[in-house]
């Protein structure tokens, strides 16, 4: 029973509506900030495939360029200043397999983001949750300039009432 | 240069960009407690004596921009050098050799590049150029170099030279290796061969050196703890004055007092405080964080009680202030794409994402810890709260006595009995 009633309360926000949230908002910051970092969170290959296509089209004009990094030294940078010029300034550049390049790529975001911060680029990187939580922890001055981070495949979480939490002393308003 | 729509809200709130050239001289806001001005009057007044100083600040609270408004301040008195080490060593375990590379490497480039030095006609000053490539040239004997292009000057020679050791160096372990090995060997050489680059850059009644080493705050703990503690006469060797950030979570350990004594100018750039340690608000710091948006943006273009909201929550620190204001008005978008304003949900919503960031990274134990010091506000120098304050969770605070709190975008979670991590699932 009470297994159903949480089955219900998550449907109260349908997850195919949320990850196009996600995927509006993620698409709106990409195509006006230049420089952007950002994080899309997937739960599987044949997913973020389909995720991928519904963003390149959502930012046309602007060109979205995928970077694999399976059997590719991990180092964004190097990457990035051997892509070929396109005629789009500051084209949007997404990282895709980026399992295949843990834990050595931890190493080479948070020592190289002072120098990725100097190109326009827009960066995507798509990572399953784990692999995200282990962002985190590894690579922390990289993690701390993300613009945002976008749970694409989310199942909706419930947030727990108002009423069950306790009046904290001088907590913000949530 | 402000905001006057949502749009250019989500441009000019950057989290990744310190404040720098035009964004320095629109944006920047003097803050209380900043030691700007007391290092600028230390490097100023003792002119003559070259100052050894620590810079202590939380990540993102904004370090990087009071550096570029000093360099701006001091220009005229010193030619500042300054460098993310991170970025010319690629490493976050780095050794003092590395360090001690990348400040050789770097000053001496930059000097070249800077016209700082003399030309080398004369023939005593042509040797001394000629003996600081050789060298250089042998430091990397051994290790496969692609052969210079032939520069006619040897200033050119030499920075040729270093920009090859710097990127291979980064690139590749073996030669890393190779060359720290040999600098090990050779680092009264170095140093010596650095201080006269230096002695070179000052002679002439030229404005003196200032060498700005960032990164060293971010490099990983036992690291930053060897080279401070364990190689302070060497990184302090060179004879100009040196700014260093220094790791906030190593201000608390037994080892800081050691340290202090190599360094006795240490400036500490305090966190905005939107609180005191007492639970009452500082409105000080409220209106500080509220001035740092308005520069950036007209006041029309957020609700008061959004902009109250996002001034409350960010923990004092500028990144995170940022960060809100970007999310918030991506949410205002989203919700409308010709939105004029952005609400009070929409900075609701920026919370619960920073909320969630914030605690990705944490374990169930990490949140029984931050609860504790959320409920006592107790700043201990246990290896959990060093790790804690290095990943951003607790934060400290200098108004009155030293005290500390978990980021107030995490009390709602504190405050909940249940508490959501453990320890083999992230929160």
């Amino acid at each position: 029973m009470a297994m159903q009633t949480i089955h219900s309360r998550r449907e109260l926000v349908h997850p195919a509506r949320r990850a196009s949230g996600g995927i509006s908002r993620l698409t709106t910051l990409l195509r006006v900030a230049d420089g952007a970092w950002c994080i899309a969170v997937y739960r599987d290959e044949r997913r973020r495939q389909a995720l991928s296509r519904q963003l390149r089209a959502a930012l046309l004009p602007l060109p979205l360029i995928e970077l694999s990094l399976q059997n590719t030294a991990p180092d964004p940078l190097a990457l990035l200043q051997s892509l070929p010029p396109v005629a789009y300034p500051a084209p949007v550049v997404s990282f895709t397999h980026v399992g295949n390049a843990l834990p050595a790529l931890y190493g080479y975001l948070d020592t190289e983001r002072e120098a990725l911060a100097q190109l326009s680029h827009r960066l995507l990187f798509w990572l399953k949750e784990r692999e995200l939580h282990d962002l985190a922890r590894h690579a922390p001055n990289f993690y701390s300039r993300l613009s945002g981070v976008f749970h694409l495949d989310q199942a909706a979480t419930v947030p727990l009432p108002a009423s069950k939490l306790p009046a904290g002393r001088g907590t913000p308003p949530r | 240069m402000r905001a006057i729509n949502v749009e250019q809200v989500l441009r000019f709130f950057d989290p990744k960009e310190p404040l720098s050239g035009q964004s320095l001289r629109s944006w920047f806001m003097p803050r209380a407690g900043s030691p700007r001005t007391r290092l600028k009057i230390a490097l100023i007044r003792q002119y003559d004596k070259p100052q050894k100083v620590l810079l202590i600040g939380h990540r993102g609270s904004g370090k990087t921009t009071e550096l570029n408004k000093l360099a701006e301040e001091i220009q005229g008195h010193f030619h500042v050098i300054g460098f993310n080490v991170l970025d010319i060593t690629g490493r976050t375990n780095l050794e003092y050799e590395d360090l001690m590379r990348a400040i050789s490497t770097q000053v001496t480039r930059n000097c070249i590049e800077h016209q700082l030095m003399q030309s080398p006609l004369a023939q005593p000053l042509h040797r001394q150029w000629e003996e600081l490539r050789d060298w250089w040239q042998q430091v990397v004997s051994g290790v496969e170099f692609q052969p210079a292009a032939a520069e006619a000057d040897v200033r050119l020679q030499v920075k040729a030279l270093l920009s090859q050791v710097e990127v291979s160096a980064r690139q590749s372990s073996l030669t890393r290796e190779a060359i720290k090995e040999q600098i090990n060997l050779q680092m009264p050489e170095l140093i010596q061969r650095l201080n006269w680059v230096i002695e070179q850059a000052e002679s002439h009644g030229k404005p003196r050196v200032l060498i700005v080493v960032e990164g060293l705050d971010k490099v990983d703990l036992q690291s930053a703890l060897s080279i401070f503690r364990d190689h302070a006469p060497t990184i302090t060797a060179p004879t100009c004055s040196m700014i260093y950030t220094f790791p906030i979570a190593l201000r608390h350990t037994d080892d800081y007092n050691s340290i202090h004594l190599s360094f006795p100018e240490v400036c500490f750039l305090p966190n905005i405080t939107t609180q005191h340690s007492d639970h009452s608000t500082d409105p000080d710091g409220l209106s500080m964080m509220r001035k740092l948006v308005l520069a950036r943006m007209e006041a029309a273009l957020i609700e008061d009680q959004a902009l109250q909201l996002i001034v409350e929550t960010n923990g004092g620190i500028p990144v995170w202030l940022v960060f809100l204001m970007r999310s918030a008005a991506l949410y205002a978008l989203e919700r409308d794409e010709h939105a004029t304003m952005i609400t009070t949900a929409d900075a609701q919503k920026a919370i619960k994402d920073l909320r969630q960031n914030l605690l990705t990274p944490l374990t169930r134990h990490d949140v029984q810890v931050l609860r504790e010091r959320h409920h006592d506000r107790l700043l201990f120098s246990d290896p959990d709260e060093q790790r804690l304050m290095y990943n951003g969770s607790l934060i400290d605070y200098g108004n009155g006595e030293s005290w500390c709190d978990a980021h107030p975008a995490l009390w709602s979670v504190l405050e909940r009995e249940d508490g959501n991590a453990n320890d083999t699932q992230p929160a």
